[in-house]
């Protein structure tokens, strides 16, 4: 039985960040590039010890910061979106769940 | 393209802009020109950016060297699949990844990079394939020198 060590979990962990914002892709840019664009902050979410709203206020935070748009911006459907990436990145990064 | 004064973020955005445009261009598929003129100004603005942070210019950067640099070689394979001289085009994707490895500290961006290498090198060996056309291109090659 292979064990993963703890960098092959990290390494996990942020592949599976990354592939869930590449797909979120807030700033739409094209396939090729998403994989790579959101990186920075998939270390940052696989590294951080946050709980539900903490994840939630970070997303928010980037929103804004990528494209103005603040939570009062989002219609239902993206918010739901946005919900629903906050619930998945949290189970990925959540030590005690 | 004026490119002055803008920051890495805005040129990476310029850049994006221009890419999905030749992305759509090329999806269209009868419109060569098009796909080279906005992959041409896609690569300029990021080869911009990236200049801005070697320079050690890192205020409102955003996003790291490593980033960029995979960006502008995923911008420039696109642009070498339109040249004649492929080959070249190839070379300098390849110089841009070896860049990008040298500075990348994302451990998934590395592994990226490397997958990104090994499929642009594979494109140049299968270039060089035949021992007898490698010997003429060297040969075409001195004669230009």
């Amino acid at each position: 039985m292979t064990t993963l060590t703890r960098e092959d979990l990290s390494l996990s962990h942020i592949r599976e960040i990354n592939q869930l914002l590449a797909r979120w892709n807030p700033l739409e840019v094209p396939n090729g590039i998403a994989p790579s664009e959101y990186l920075t902050y998939a270390e940052h979410l696989a590294n951080a010890t946050y709980t539900v709203f903490q994840t939630e206020d970070y997303l928010f935070h980037l929103l804004e910061e990528w494209t103005g748009l603040t939570k009062t911006d989002l219609n239902d459907e993206q918010r739901q979106e946005l919900t629903a990436l906050v619930h998945q990145i949290h189970r990925i990064t959540c030590k005690t769940c | 393209m004026e490119t002055t004064g803008l920051t890495p973020k805005e040129l990476h955005r310029e850049a994006m802009e221009a890419y999905s445009k030749a992305l759509h261009y090329k999806d269209i598929g009868d419109q060569p020109e098009q796909v080279k003129s906005y992959a041409k100004n896609a690569l300029n603005y990021e080869i911009e950016a990236v200049k801005i942070l070697e320079k050690g210019d890192f205020a409102h950067a955003h996003y790291t060297k490593g980033v960029l640099y995979q960006s502008a070689a995923t911008i420039a394979l696109l642009l070498a699949s339109y040249q004649k001289n492929r080959l070249e085009w190839y070379t300098i994707v390849s110089i841009l990844l070896k860049l990008g490895l040298q500075v990348a500290q994302e451990p998934v961006l590395k592994l990226q990079l490397e997958e990104m290498q090994q499929l642009v090198d594979d494109k140049i060996a299968s270039f060089t394939q035949s021992k007898e056309e490698s010997l003429h291109n060297i040969q075409e090659l001195i004669a230009y020198a």
